[in-house]
């Protein structure tokens, strides 16, 4: 049986999904942070105000730090509404879309003994001029699924390497591990993950979210304008 | 106890040693980066450290593999403190390296029970 558009569509809103649920650690990480610094802070506040002589500098210094705590996890609680396709933000520019993804799976990657590599050309500091691309959500989504689905498909991975492909698209490519490097720790983190990014589901989520993708056996370009 | 606490974020780390060294009465010392945690160690002698996983540097678990190496058999408890929750493939991994995962937000009697010296035999 063939699948039904709607049913490439429901593929497509799996991988998305997926792509979540491999960021969500990363997320509540980031989450996590503030929160812990904002009860620690407080509890020795509390101290503080309870001593018998209350210094007043040192306490309005722990209140300075709360409040810029809180200022981080406000954030990243209004960063949530990025993953929303429906989400219209002023777009994004193609280097801070790239820091966003790497830092999001960096970790989880790094762990697993996968590097990710950035070309110079894609450093943030020269995104001020850059075009920046409508429909933010859809290409975050997108250069996630790429990475995963080099992470998921390509044998003895040993870094993935991003760079500029012409104006308006970015090239993932992997690159193997070197003969040497132990191989432990990927077994560790793949094995896991049984619901793996294949070609055909990176090309449904693409074609769903409306942008030219060109899956190779070790690569894979994407447009960041949508068709 | 000597606790050597890990941590590139520089607050947490600075407030956990606070709360380590004046409410429960332990040495206390913060590294932010894999290198200054192997550089401490290498110093002192820590009875327990606590290892962020995510290090700008270095992975925790490598950090806390070389501790390990380092420790030669002598007692030393590793204990991680992550956002990763321990089922994440992230936590995992450490799980292998680690005698104790706490999750961030830290829980304060968790990390209490861990304090403990153990009994002289």
């Amino acid at each position: 049986m063939k699948a039904s558009p709607s049913a490439r569509s429901w593929i497509a809103a799996g991988v998305r999904h997926e792509l979540f649920l491999r960021v969500l650690p990363a997320l509540r990480h980031d989450m996590a942070a503030p929160v812990s610094v904002l009860r620690m802070g407080l509890l020795m506040l509390k101290r503080q105000v309870a001593a018998p002589g209350i210094d007043a500098a040192a306490c309005a210094q722990r209140v300075a730090l709360i409040d810029e705590q809180l200022g981080v996890l406000v954030d990243g609680i209004r960063s949530l509404r990025d993953w929303e396709l429906a989400a219209t933000g002023e777009g994004i520019g193609r280097a801070a879309l790239v820091a966003q993804c790497t830092a999001l799976l960096g970790a989880a990657f790094d762990l697993g003994g996968i590097a990710i590599s950035v070309d110079p050309a894609l450093e943030p500091a020269d995104d001020a001029q850059a075009p920046r691309w409508p429909a933010a959500a859809a290409l975050r989504y997108l250069t996630l699924g790429a990475l995963c689905h080099l992470h998921d498909s390509v044998p003895r991975l040993g870094a993935i390497h991003i760079e500029p492909d012409g104006a308006d698209a970015l090239r993932l490519r992997a690159e193997p591990r070197a003969a040497e490097a132990p191989s432990q720790a990927l077994v560790t983190h793949r094995a896991p993950r049984s619901l793996a990014i294949d070609a055909v589901s990176l090309q449904c989520l693409a074609e769903d979210l409306g942008h030219a993708i060109r899956v190779e056996r070790t690569a894979v370009r994407f447009a960041l304008a949508s068709a | 106890m000597n606790v050597l606490i890990v941590d590139d974020n520089a607050a947490a780390a600075d407030l956990l040693q606070e709360l380590v060294s004046l409410e429960q009465q332990h040495m206390a010392q913060c590294a932010y980066t894999a290198r200054q945690a192997i550089e401490a160690f290498g110093q002192s002698p820590f009875d327990i450290a606590l290892i962020d996983l995510s290090l700008p540097d270095q992975p925790g678990t490598e950090v806390a593999r070389q501790l390990r190496a380092a420790a030669a058999g002598r007692p030393l408890t590793l204990v991680a403190v992550s956002g990763f929750a321990q089922d994440d493939p992230a936590g995992q991994e450490a799980l292998a390296l680690f005698d104790h995962y706490l999750q961030k937000p830290i829980d304060f009697s968790t990390l209490d029970r861990l304090l403990v010296p153990p009994a002289a035999p």
